[in-house]
Order: C-alpha cells, then structure tokens, then sequence
C-alpha cells in the first residue's frame, strides 16, 4: 500500500497541541441555539399569560400575541440572519469530498 | 484543495441604522460578535425567567404568601426583568463598540447587582415564611 503525505486536514485532527477542529461551523450553531432557547423562553412566558384568559381577556391576549411574535420572529428571521452574515463574513470553504479508503 | 481554505469575500454594504449605531472602527471576528450575541442572549433569558417567576407567582401563589407581599415580590421580579432586559442591550452595544475599537471590555455591572437583588429577594422571602410558620 502506497503511504500518503498528510494533509493539513489530518495534521489538524492528529495533532496534540493544536485545535481538533475549526470552529468555524460550530459558532452559527451555538448562536442559533441561543435563539431558539430564547424563543422557548418567550413561548413559555406566552403560555403562563394565557391563565389571565378569563379575568382580563384583551391584556392577557395582547401579551400572548406580543410574545409569540416575538418568540416565532427569534425562531425564524435571527437565525437566517446570524447564519447568512456569518457565512458572509467568515467566507468558509468547505473541504472537498474526499476518499477516506483507497480503491 | 483538501481541508479547509479561507477565502476573502467582499463584505456586503452596511445598512444606515447599523452604520449609525456600529460607526468607526474595523470589523471584529465574527466569532467574537457571535458570543457576544450569546451573552445578550443569556442575559435576555434570565429576564425572561424572572418575568415568568413574576407571573408565575401572581397567578399560582395566591395561598401561599400575604396578598401584600405576592403583589410586591411581583412588581420586583417584574421591575428587576425589565431593567435586565434594559441594561442587556446597552451592554451588548458597548461590548460590539468595544470590539470594533479595540478597546478593553466594560466591566459588567449586571452580575453583582442580579446577585444583590436574588440574594436579598431569596432572604426576603425566606423571613416572610419562616414569619408564617412561626405563626401557625
């Protein structure tokens, strides 16, 4: 079998000292992450107004659609909005396919 | 090429409110800006968790605690997510200046003040129990 030099690729995966991975890609996750765990929170604080329903109908029902605008608003535009500018901004290549085994 | 490359891409032009509010300065890393947002982010949850502590004590407490003190722990929660949800968004502005200036980190005062206003509500609240254990 015919030895290969390494890549950078492996000299990143294989080295002790140095990062194991870019973290290129895992920062838009974590960030989208944070939104949809705020979202959730808004949903939540949407559900509790709800119990407020019989008593004060018109309050209970404005603050229940304020928060799941807000909440649908967290879980679709920002994190179209994160990812976008970051993939901009970072202006990532990803690595080409590649064969891990010989034929 | 395998492996991952880095290109330089133009970046797009800058709207006239975040060019107003973002002015000067170079662009930081992205992923600084990104956990910058995450903080902002962190700090808006614990708002809304104290928001919903204030509800959830207005609308499920009513036996537990005087009528008084529900109705004056409310307005505390309430007030103290408010002014979270405040102080979360100068914050995230001053850091994102900062960033772009290449200027130290403001010192956050947000930590101690929420650690002086749970700790004093917490102790707050544990008088007004034990109070009304003792009375029974």
């Amino acid at each position: 079998m015919k030895a290969t030099a390494p890549t950078p690729h492996q000299d990143l995966l294989t080295s002790s000292t140095g990062p194991l991975h870019h973290d290129d890609g895992v920062q838009p996750e974590r960030t989208v992450l944070s939104w949809n765990r705020t979202g959730v929170s808004l949903l939540l604080i949407a559900l509790l107004t709800t119990r407020w329903l019989d008593d004060h109908a018109v309050s209970a029902l404005s603050a229940a659609a304020l928060a799941l605008f807000a909440a649908a608003w967290t879980f679709s535009v920002q994190p179209a909005a994160t990812g976008v500018r970051l993939l901009v901004s970072m202006s990532t290549v990803l690595p080409q396919p590649r064969r891990m085994c010989g034929p | 090429m395998a492996g991952i490359a880095q290109e330089p891409v133009p970046s797009p032009p800058r709207g006239r409110l975040v060019r107003a509010i973002l002015k000067d300065g170079s662009e930081p890393d992205p992923r600084f800006t990104l956990a910058n947002e995450r903080t902002f982010l962190a700090w808006i949850r614990t708002s809304l968790a104290l928001l919903a502590g204030g509800l959830a004590l207005e609308a499920f407490a009513a036996d537990l605690f005087p009528d008084v003190i529900r109705l004056s722990a409310t307005v505390a929660l309430l007030s103290c997510a408010s002014l979270l949800a405040t102080l979360a968004g100068f914050r995230w502005l001053k850091i994102e200046r900062a960033l772009r200036w290449k200027r130290p980190l403001p010192l956050s005062l947000m930590a101690p003040l929420l650690a002086c206003i749970g700790a004093f509500g917490s102790l707050s609240l544990l008088t007004v129990l034990i109070l009304e254990a003792w009375k029974v």
